[in-house]
């Protein structure tokens, strides 16, 4: 049970009741009891206005919420963040755990044999390593990152299990793209296996999480500690310093000493090294050993051999036993491997760095991209200690930095952080229900365990897709700051900007335009009114002018036709008759405007900008004057617009 | 007048207003200088860390035999390729693959051609990996010449003042993003978030308008970025908005108060983006079309083609596509500046991945050499043809160098190594290798040239800065002292005479 509010928590009974009565729901409530007593105030901090969890959140307010808390932007998550509050959407999301069945592993083997001929691959899922070394197999990091990444993110309830899986995609990094070569990019199910430990791990603990990646095969293979021997003088090899080095730099402790607020504290001037060369050595000698199970070697790089589904291997032969120094700590000798990892994962948890480390770099990634000293410190704190002693609980840290003061209630104008196109794109699918197409089956809205969806292939468009980052560093800087007088002169930092150059926004912007005047479900079915199901439009129609399977998805805006048609014609017969007429157009699109601001919103658009956008609608005309296609050109502009407009790509 | 009418008016102005006047409008400003010539200065960071060691070769008979037996399986023989009756090269003196075998070194699989030898040329310290016989070509033409174990410095430091404790050593050596800061910024200390070519654009600002001084083909990057300006990012070709461009219309007219900074800063990326796409409407697709140059790359196809495996005679299955694609791009750019944009000056920067090879060294470096070579001397080539190749400079950067040591399949971090500059001027001293020759490569505990460490594995010791290497860079490009001051805030740490700025650059490299 989680009784994480401890360090949050304001001692009104008000507060305290709906915590009580969520977490009874979770089915170990004897926990509650034990746990009151570890609920302690905030010292001198009476200040609890803030949180008001029981007070209702209004729509847009729900929508940032979810926009730093879900990657699915789901109507019915919004509708329950404003009856219910944050805290109970949390604590509900906190108590589903992870479902097993619907595994990226278990998907994919689900879905390979059912794929469509760019998949010609038939398998069971393997059960042993030498089955699974046997697998040759098309680039299948593209299932995983374009159709399996999306499909979970859709077809799951456990919206926040999602967002935190994601997140820690980022800072625990592995890519299937770079560097080239990489057999990452065809041996997706290593992919799936490791998003699976994120998505398994997100609300457990970090050590725990550590432990699992380090016997990853697909960490092993892209930190390439895999076949890492000890030194061997007649050889002249000695250990690989790559994960060595990584695990404290990128995963845990960084490269300066922090204090608890994640300020980096120095002497002299000067940053702290939290770790030096020799520790990088030292931690070099305690990941050897290690080799992909299934083949029964031990391979310095594994050329497509060996198995991605199953934790690497252990060879004592090629472990260094001897005694080890790492970050001022002894580590004997003649240790296994296992005991060796255990004890770095030892030192690196004890780590005064890793809490205000860790918790920075998730608050960037959910809530905010310049989070106060202060604000840091709550959540590092809660990372030390949930309230029961044990630190490094990842649901205890997630809780404290949704509901943190500082985000939930927050009028400072350098608050909030820019969407990643990526997630943003999820946001927009949601909202227009998005649905795969073509011959593939769907049943009322939610996609069967054993269904291939396909989409966008979006690290073509915006150089952004999950597990595709350029390196181990990410998609992003963390220290990235736009040359703007507002960033530069407070010091502030805006990591998703780095990418969102103008080639990146113009192709955005392009893909965005042609999804939702080609791929609306509405648009193929009845303004053409060529097809007599979309099947045969997507069968005869799309795929006659040309369009590649990357696209095979549909939304659906007839709620934005008839709304718009409605408010043209007094009707919904598709003529948009109205067209004709100036006065009509003006009213219509008035209420278009109103409709999708309140729908992608919860009404944020600035009076001054839905008036701009107003008066460029109604200057939109359509090819040959044909009025259900200008009707189109309207409304793709208008959702377009609001997609790409600070107000939906800002979340604050 | 009715709003509706108003946009639709302002609209039609859209098109010509934002790129041509701020161009227009260039000459006022006193700081952006003039300059009566057009230079371009392309730098190539090959990202992750380079293994500068069978990059440049030993070819001293003792350095070559301490190199060979630390690096073992993954060394590269000493056999010398330039004397093998299969290193040709046409009448420019550009090398030309020729016979039954295509490759210069006669070997089959692409392990075996990287580690077949090298091109020696006399007594020079170096010798070029056999995989870049095209760059071996250059360097004998005397447009090329190398940088011997440059890396991040704070000022000049040796292995005794490491030893001691003495010396003032960058921040987080053998880390990746901070030696790439460090390499960006040229200010190896502490962080900060300008680059040095970043800085020059600042001092020039506002020169080339709307475009800039820099462009950089890999991002955001720190060192295109300067205190006040940010490069054009830029891909192989400029996206353009297809059918409309409608937020950055709606934010051109909206009057919105900003009550927060990101979606301030939003809204001008969204008329970025708009001046971006009207900048290159119609000027790029009427660019120079180098199919149509009578220069070939060195298999007799065109220009930045990219030969395939039968071609280069090796079990390669893909070279790096994009430097091909993005060199090709930068000599396009630079046509276009000079002709179509008028500028004077023009600074590119592409970003070449993958280097990082702590395993897997010996099928992939060798693409990487081999895209290089051939991508590089293309670029050259085209240069040439377009009259420009005494005007153009290209230098490589890398995160560090690498361990002498191998790890069984590659190599590790290190700190110093070479690399190459390119330029066709008569006062660059091509065909040299200019620098401190390392002394050794023996891993004694008392060697000088590497990291003092408890656990030695060969980490160079730098002999000369990015600042040494790059501020007669910078002077050849028209860089002044005080803009040179505040690109290189260090270099006044290498000078050898007081009072003299120019002092502290590498000798040698252009006379």
């Amino acid at each position: 049970m989680r009784t994480i509010l401890s360090r949050l928590i304001k001692t009104t009974g008000a507060l305290f009741l709906t915590f009580s009565l969520v977490n009874c729901g979770g089915g170990s409530d004897g926990d509650i009891s034990t746990n009151n007593n570890d609920i302690t105030p905030i010292k001198n901090d009476t200040d609890n206005t803030w949180l008001n969890l029981d007070k209702n959140a209004t729509r847009a307010q729900a929508i940032t919420f979810l926009k730093q808390a879900a990657i699915a932007l789901n109507e019915s998550d919004i509708e329950y963040v404003m009856q219910h509050g944050y805290a109970a959407w949390i604590d509900k999301q906190l108590a589903m755990s992870f479902d097993e069945k619907n595994s990226m592993v278990d998907l994919l083997y689900g879905t390979l044999s059912k794929l469509d001929t760019s998949f010609k691959v038939s398998m069971a899922h393997p059960t042993d390593g030498s089955s699974c070394e046997k697998i040759a197999t098309p680039k299948k990091y593209r299932l995983v990152s374009n159709s399996l990444w999306w499909q979970r993110v859709f077809r799951g309830k456990d919206q926040l299990r999602q967002k935190v899986a994601y997140a820690l995609s980022q800072i625990i990094v592995v890519s299937a793209v770079s560097p080239a070569g990489n057999l990452l990019e065809w041996r997706g199910e290593g992919l799936a296996y490791y998003y699976d430990i994120l998505q398994r791990n997100a609300f457990g603990n970090y050590k725990k999480l550590l432990e699992d990646i380090t016997y990853s095969p697909a960490m092993a293979y892209y930190m390439t500690y895999i076949g890492s021997a000890k030194y061997d003088p007649a050889k002249g090899e000695s250990p690989d310093e790559n994960y060595a080095r990584e695990i404290m730099q990128m995963f845990s402790i960084g490269t300066s000493e922090l204090a608890l607020d994640g300020t980096i504290e120095t002497k002299n001037g000067r940053d702290i090294p939290s770790y030096t060369q020799d520790d990088v050595m030292n931690g070099a000698k305690i990941f050897t050993g290690w080799s992909f199970a299934g083949n029964g070697r031990f391979d310095r790089v594994a050329k497509g051999g060996g198995c991605y589904i199953l934790p690497v291997e252990f060879y004592s032969k090629y472990h260094d036993t001897t005694a080890k120094r790492l970050l001022g700590h002894d580590i004997p000798a003649n240790q296994s491997g296992k005991e060796d990892i255990e004890a770095e994962l030892s030192i690196l948890m004890r780590n005064k760095n890793i809490a205000p480390f860790i918790a920075k770099r998730l608050i960037q990634r959910m809530t905010t991209s310049n989070p106060s000293p202060a604000y840091v410190e709550r959540v590092a704190a809660v990372f030390n200690d949930n309230g029961s002693g044990v630190k490094g609980d990842l649901a205890a840290v997630v809780r404290a930095i949704l509901l943190d003061k500082e985000v939930r209630n927050a009028t400072n104008e350098n608050q909030g952080r820019v969407d990643e196109l990526l997630t943003s794109l999820a946001h927009l699918y949601s909202t227009f229900g998005v649905m795969p197409t073509h011959s593939w089956r769907f049943y009322g809205g939610n996609v069967p365990n054993d269904m291939p969806l396909y989409w966008a292939a979006t690290n073509g468009i915006f150089a952004q897709a999950a597990m595709s980052a350029p390196d181990v560093f990410n998609f992003y800087d963390a220290t990235y700051a736009p040359k703007d007088a507002n960033f530069t002169k407070k010091h502030l930092v805006a990591p998703e900007l780095q990418i969102q150059t103008p080639s990146n926004l113009i192709r955005y912007n392009n893909f965005l335009t042609t999804l939702f005047s080609l791929y609306d479900k509405y648009a193929i079915l009845d303004i053409d009114k060529k097809y007599t199901s979309l099947d045969d439009s997507m069968t005869n129609g799309l795929s006659k002018k040309g369009q590649s399977a990357s696209q095979l998805m549909y939304v659906d805006l007839s709620d934005v036709y008839r709304t718009f048609e409605q408010a043209l014609d007094g009707d919904t017969d598709g003529d948009f008759a109205g067209l004709k007429e100036k006065a009509k157009v003006q009213k219509a699109v008035k209420a278009l405007v109103e409709y999708l601001d309140t729908k992608m919103l919860g009404k944020r658009l600035p009076k001054d900008y839905k008036y701009a956008l107003e008066g460029y609608l109604v200057t939109v005309e359509g090819y040959d004057y044909k009025l259900p296609n200008r009707a189109r050109k309207i409304v793709v502009a208008a959702i377009v617009a609001i997609a790409t407009s600070p107000y939906y790509m800002v979340i604050r | 007048m009715k709003r509706r009418t108003f946009l639709k008016n302002s609209l039609k102005g859209v098109t010509a207003a934002p790129f041509l006047s701020a161009v227009a409008t260039k000459e006022l400003f006193a700081s952006a200088p003039t300059f009566n010539d057009y230079k371009a200065i392309v730098v190539l960071h090959l990202y992750g860390g380079n293994d500068a060691m069978n990059t440049f070769i030993p070819t001293d008979a003792t350095h070559y035999s301490n190199y060979a037996s630390y690096r073992k399986k993954i060394s590269v023989s000493d056999t010398d390729l330039s004397a093998d009756t299969n290193y040709k090269k046409d009448a420019s003196g550009y090398y030309k693959a020729d016979g039954k075998l295509k490759n210069p070194y006669a070997a089959k699989t692409l392990e075996e051609c990287y580690r077949k030898g090298m091109y020696k040329f006399g007594n020079d310290p170096l010798g070029f990996n056999a995989l870049m016989p095209e760059l071996a070509a250059l360097y004998e033409k005397k447009v090329l010449s190398i940088v011997s174990n440059v890396g991040t410095l704070v000022k000049p430091t040796t292995y005794d003042d490491i030893a001691n404790g003495n010396a003032t050593l960058p921040l987080f050596l053998f880390a990746h993003d901070h030696q790439r800061r460090a390499v960006a910024t040229a200010y190896a200390q502490s962080r900060i978030n300008s680059g040095w070519l970043g800085r020059v654009a600042d001092a020039w600002s506002p020169i080339n308008g709307k475009v800039g001084l820099n462009v950089s083909y890999h991002g955001m990057e720190t060192i295109m970025t300067g205190r006040k300006t940010s490069p054009l990012v830029f891909g192989v070709k400029p996206d353009l908005f297809k059918n409309q461009d409608i937020p950055p219309i709606i934010e051109r007219f909206a009057k919105t108060k900003d009550d927060n900074i990101f979606e301030a800063f939003y809204k001008r990326l969204n008329l970025d983006a708009k001046e971006f796409s009207e900048t290159f409407k119609s000027v790029w697709d009427n660019a120079v079309d180098f199919s149509t140059f009578s220069a070939k790359n060195s298999y007799g196809e065109a220009l930045f083609s990219v030969p395939k495996a039968t071609e280069i005679g090796v079990d390669v299955q893909s070279l790096d596509s994009r430097l091909f694609k993005y060199l090709e791009s930068i000599a396009r750019f630079i046509k276009i500046g000079k002709e179509d944009f008028g500028y004077k000056r023009q600074v590119f920067y592409i970003a070449m991945g993958g280097f990082d090879f702590h395993s897997g060294q010996m099928l992939d470096h060798a693409k990487k050499l081999r895209s290089i070579s051939l991508a590089v001397s293309d670029f050259y080539k085209a240069l040439e043809e377009m009259g420009l190749h005494d005007k153009v400079l290209l230098a490589t950067t890398s995160d560090f160098g690498r361990t002498l040591l191998s790890n069984g399949d590659g190599t590790d971090h290190g700190w110093g190594g070479h690399q190459f500059v390119m330029c066709g001027d008569a006062n660059f001293n091509g065909g040299k290798v200019v620098g401190t020759p390392v002394d050794n490569y023996e891993l004694a505990k008392n060697n000088t040239n590497f990291f003092p460490s408890r656990n030695i594995k060969g980490r160079l010791i730098p002999t000369t800065s990015i600042e040494q290497m790059f501020a007669p860079v910078l002077d050849w490009f028209g860089v002044d002292e005080s803009a040179m001051k505040s690109a290189f805030p260090n270099l006044a740490n290498f000078q050898t005479q007081s009072g003299d700025y120019k002092s502290a650059f590498l000798s040698g490299l252009f006379s």
